[in-house]
């Protein structure tokens, strides 16, 4: 005998746990996205893949440091000329200065080069750019998510995707957005024209999603089990 | 024959809205793209595309846009009138779209913001929808 119950059962954890993987595909999306000032000077987040021939240029001691058990090669944007390696296990300091506990050591450095500037010396590096300097001041860019403590990209750290709750037949999950300016970015304000991110990481994955929850239910269902209808909407 | 994009939608939703006379007759800010400069006047319609993706089957190409039309004015009871006009022009819409196939133009949400300050102190109350809109068009022969 059949045990439809059973295999309906199955089918639906099935769909649960595939809306479970394309939510967190939204969120992926949302977070690629997300927009992202520029905080630090320099551009992007300074660093870049190297060009073939800043490789060829670092061959043979790339090579050696490597053979010692070397990290990968991390090369700073003012330092390319030179093609230094970075060995060691430690990351580059000034990743650790994007750290959040060094936001007023990254603000004291811009503040001090900002007064040598006015007292007439010539202008050096800071590491922060002067939006970004506005943005640590502010507390704005001083970023506690879960997944680093860092200094910028709070909206796009604060991204996540809820676990699918299910009520009878019925089951969600919800891609939030938790920092206080991400409606502002969504959905534009007088004074800043919108850069959606949510909306459209959504209708992007919309097939996707439903792939994924097909994909799932057919998984869960029993073996010689070809040839099912099952009707499953995925609102997004 | 070439693909358009959703260049064509963009005109033809600002065309549709310019065609409804209480609506021209009640933004005194007109129309604008993505914000609205400085110094114009209120109320004003800000339109921007939010998403569009193309979906392409053996012969066609359907565009499914995603936009958003707001209106921004001084008083809620301004902002909400010139809101329901839009709506009223927009939902159900037959867009003329150059070179595609109007298929649905529908409000499928409103928008959840609230009141504003602008420049000036004023307090400014945005209203609005999110529109899907579909086009269909032929794909030429390669």
């Amino acid at each position: 005998m059949i045990d439809f119950g059973a295999i309906l059962q199955g089918v639906f954890e099935g769909a649960v746990q595939g809306l479970s993987q394309g939510a967190h595909v939204v969120a992926q999306r949302a977070k690629a996205r997300a927009p992202v000032r520029s905080v630090f000077s320099g551009g992007g987040q300074g660093i870049r893949t190297k060009t073939a021939g800043e490789i060829e240029a670092v061959r043979s001691s790339r090579d050696s440091a490597f053979k010692a058990g070397g990290p990968p090669t991390v090369i700073r944007p003012e330092q390319l000329g030179q093609a230094r390696i970075v060995t060691g296990k430690k990351p580059p300091t000034h990743w650790r200065e994007r750290r959040l506990a060094a936001a007023s050591k990254l603000l004291t450095q811009y503040d001090v080069e900002m007064s040598r500037r006015r007292a007439g010396y010539a202008p050096q590096k800071t590491m922060l750019s002067r939006r970004g300097a506005y943005e640590v001041r502010s507390g704005r860019a001083n970023a506690a998510t879960w997944e680093h403590l860092k200094v910028g990209g709070r909206l796009r750290g604060e991204i996540y995707a809820t676990d699918p709750s299910v009520s009878g037949d019925h089951a969600e999950a919800w891609v939030i957005s938790p920092t206080s300016y991400a409606k502002y970015q969504e959905f534009g304000t007088r004074h800043n024209a919108a850069h959606p991110f949510l909306r459209p990481a959504a209708e992007e994955s919309r097939s996707e999603v439903a792939a994924m929850v097909a994909e799932a239910v057919r998984g869960a269902l029993p073996h010689g089990a070809t040839k099912v209808g099952i009707e499953i909407v995925v609102r997004l | 024959m070439a693909t358009t994009t959703v260049a064509p939608v963009k005109r033809a939703v600002v065309q549709k809205l310019r065609a409804s006379s209480p609506l021209v007759a009640a933004i005194v800010g007109g129309i604008h793209e993505a914000v609205a400069p400085r110094k114009v006047k209120y109320p004003f319609i800000v339109y921007q595309i939010v998403a569009s993706s193309y979906e392409y089957d053996w012969t066609g190409m359907q565009i499914h846009a995603l936009m958003d039309v707001s209106t921004y004015a001084v008083n809620p009871v301004d902002a909400n009138n010139i809101d329901a006009l839009i709506a009223g022009a927009l939902n159900d819409a037959a867009l003329t779209v150059d070179g595609q196939t109007s298929l649905l133009c529908r409000r499928v949400g409103d928008l959840p913001t609230g009141p504003d300050v602008d420049s000036e102190g004023k307090r400014i109350y945005q209203v609005g929808g999110t529109y899907s809109i579909w086009t269909d068009q032929r794909l030429g022969t390669p």
